[in-house]
């Protein structure tokens, strides 16, 4: 039982940290840190779709690249298929990053403007020495189709591409290696409405035949309801809350959660709703404050929240929130 | 009683590779006191429309070619440059999207507020700078006093955002334009400038036309809403109707195709899918003749691809532009 849930587990994250040094002026003085991430703990299971949502600048990206190893943890640790990523070097990791990859947000500041679209899909079969020649067009020709796109295209550039097209470039040189976890960070919010549609069903798609596990990064809490099993929300480098995905839209728990919610514009002008309009601006990562992160926009808070740090706690079954009032 | 009314607008760009009809026939109104949505994808036309209202189109390229813009009974593309100068601020201001490069780096914030009341009323450096003061507090800066002497760069987002709604809306203007006011905002802080927006335009009266992608923040601002598909509007009418029961393949297509917040208990099916509008948007070359959108339309028929449709006259104003409907 416990054997069939640890192999069930593809990506394990434990108190993962990254600051980042801030030096003012040349004399370094009054050195500080931006604490991007802040120790946040979670798995993604296989075939799972981890939602990731908060705002900008509360460490979401920052989170996505530390587990690929794009940024150097300061702390932590990260578990791939039951290997600890951190300590891996050279060949290993390099073995290790064929089968995590990423697709970017920005389609078009991604994709390098001198590459023909084949050499942009092929690249990751000529780094990991997979296929070459007429085998390694195949696959790039194979892939290209899958995702949409013509035999013809890969000898155009990007520049030739339209937005929808290039992001799904993205995917197809994310997928080709047929990885295990794919973190896709905003992968639809540079894309027009109706162009989002085809993107988002392919990458469901793609997940179906290829098995992905994915960590979906984005500010959009619509989509992040439409693609994920599980959701965590992030503020301010932590995790207030994490649980499964209906469970949290329904009955949030954390206040933060809470307000993002009540913040999106519906769909129906019939509805109206009484909005909870958070106060002020996310406090400056670089000097949080005490006690709860949230405490300064929080309506419901008291001497326990300025004092203590909430830790997560599990209300639910898999539900977790860190709240004092709620937890 | 209408304030202002857009009838067959065109602004082309003429570029080296060709002419870039950026708005193309465009006709809408808006009546006093309402918010009105301007909704379509990114280069359907929006912004160009907007620009032409103010005559703030660069020419060379581009050039307003045809049309009427009558705002208050003038039709603004007869004015002299001096007129429409005193309309710019005054009578119809506007709000840009991106609130990081719309401020000037190089002056105060009350500076750039002080400009509207010395320009436009004539006021003192000294009477300026007070009415500036007064025009933060409106929009909910803390200890305006201080942040008068302060720099774009020493603001979030969301507060540069709040100076340019303080500046556009300094001269009490009948018209405000806001362009993707809140796109480049989190959600939290979009919901603090919509609330803002909206208590400020019942406070004095002011009519808006809100330009956006997102069909929520229509769905939750407008009264009445324009969809724009290829430079020219595809349907118009009240917000309720055109969400409950659009009529046009493209609306329809558009709001099909948004993850919905469902919040509902029962898990999505695999199977179900987000709906597809196949193909990409308009490239301006494409737009030789028939409708717009047969390109990308599931019900295109053959007249579609020869003629274009006039615009349908519905109930209380309402119209859509599709054979289907004539």
């Amino acid at each position: 039982m416990l054997a069939k849930a640890m192999r069930d587990t593809l990506l394990k994250v434990k108190g993962l940290k990254k600051f980042f040094p801030v030096r003012r002026g040349i004399l370094s003085e009054g050195k500080g840190y931006v604490y991007a991430v802040d120790g946040v703990s979670f798995d993604i299971k296989r075939g799972e779709t981890l939602g990731l949502v908060g705002e900008s600048g509360c460490g979401k990206t920052t989170t996505g690249k530390t587990i690929l190893r794009l940024i150097e943890p300061t702390d932590g640790s990260i578990e791939f298929d039951g290997i600890d990523i951190c300590r891996l070097k050279g060949d290993g990791l390099r073995r290790l990053r064929s089968r995590m990859q990423i697709i970017f947000q920005d389609p078009y500041s991604s994709l390098n403007p001198r590459m023909r679209i084949g050499s942009i899909v092929g690249e990751p079969l000529d780094i990991h020495k997979v296929a070459k020649g007429s085998d390694k067009e195949e696959r790039v020709v194979s892939i290209l189709k899958r995702v949409g796109l013509k035999r013809e295209d890969i000898n155009r550039y990007p520049y030739q591409l339209s937005g929808g097209e290039r992001q799904r470039i993205g995917i197809a040189r994310a997928i080709i290696l047929s990885p295990d976890l794919v973190v896709g960070d905003e992968p639809v919010s540079a894309l027009d409405a109706s162009i989002q549609a085809q993107v988002i069903n392919l990458l469901e798609e793609l997940q179906e035949e290829f098995h992905l596990s994915y960590l979906i990064i984005s500010h959009d809490l619509s989509l992040i309801e439409y693609m994920s099993d599980r959701v965590a929300v992030m503020y301010l480098g932590k995790f207030v809350e994490i649980g499964d995905s209906k469970n949290l839209y329904i009955s949030p728990l954390h206040p933060y959660t809470e307000a993002l919610l009540s913040a999106i514009p519906l769909l129906d002008p019939t509805i109206k709703r009484e909005k909870i309009i958070l106060r002020g601006e996310p406090p400056s990562p670089m000097n949080p404050p005490s006690g709860c992160y949230f405490h300064s926009r929080c309506s419901y808070r008291f001497d326990d929240c300025k004092m203590i740090e909430p830790v997560l706690k599990e209300v639910n079954r898999g539900h977790f929130v860190a709240c004092h009032l709620r937890g | 009683m209408i304030l202002l009314r857009v009838s067959d607008l065109k602004t082309y760009f003429y570029a080296s590779r060709g002419v870039v009809r950026g708005v193309d026939g465009l006709s809408y109104e808006l009546n006093s006191g309402e918010t009105l949505g301007l909704v379509g994808e990114s280069g359907c036309g929006k912004t160009v429309s907007a620009l032409s209202i103010l005559r703030l189109i660069q020419q060379p390229p581009g050039r307003i070619i045809g049309g009427e813009i009558i705002f208050d009974g003038d039709d603004l593309l007869m004015y002299t440059p001096s007129q429409i100068r005193k309309v710019r601020g005054k009578g119809i201001s506007m709000i840009f999207q991106d609130p990081m490069t719309s401020l000037n780096p190089l002056f105060t914030i009350g500076n750039q507020i002080s400009e509207m009341f010395r320009l436009h009323e004539g006021l003192s450096r000294k009477e300026a700078l007070d009415r500036s003061i007064e025009m933060l507090r409106l929009v909910h800066i803390s200890s305006p006093e201080k942040r008068i002497h302060e720099y774009p760069h020493h603001l979030s987002g969301g507060m540069r955002q709040r100076v340019m709604i303080a500046i556009a809306l300094s001269c009490s203007p009948r018209l405000l334009i806001a362009d993707e006011p809140t796109t480049a905002l989190d959600v939290t802080i979009q919901a603090q400038i919509l609330d803002l927006m909206l208590s400020l335009k019942d406070e004095m009266g002011t009519s808006i036309i809100f330009i956006t992608h997102d069909l929520g923040v229509i769905a939750e601002t407008a009264q009445r809403v324009v969809v724009i598909y290829g430079g020219r509007e595809m349907e118009k009418g009240d917000v309720r109707r055109v969400f409950k029961d659009p009529i046009h393949p493209y609306t329809i297509g558009l709001l099909n195709s948004l993850p919905r917040l469902t919040m509902k208990k029962e898990k999505r099916k695999k199977d179900e899918k987000l709906h597809e509008i196949p193909g990409i948007g308009p490239t301006y070359s494409d737009i030789s003749k028939g409708c717009r959108f047969h390109h990308r339309c599931p019900h295109v028929m053959d007249i579609c691809r020869e003629y274009e449709p006039d615009l349908t006259e519905l109930d209380d104003g309402d119209g859509v532009r599709c054979w289907l409907r004539q």
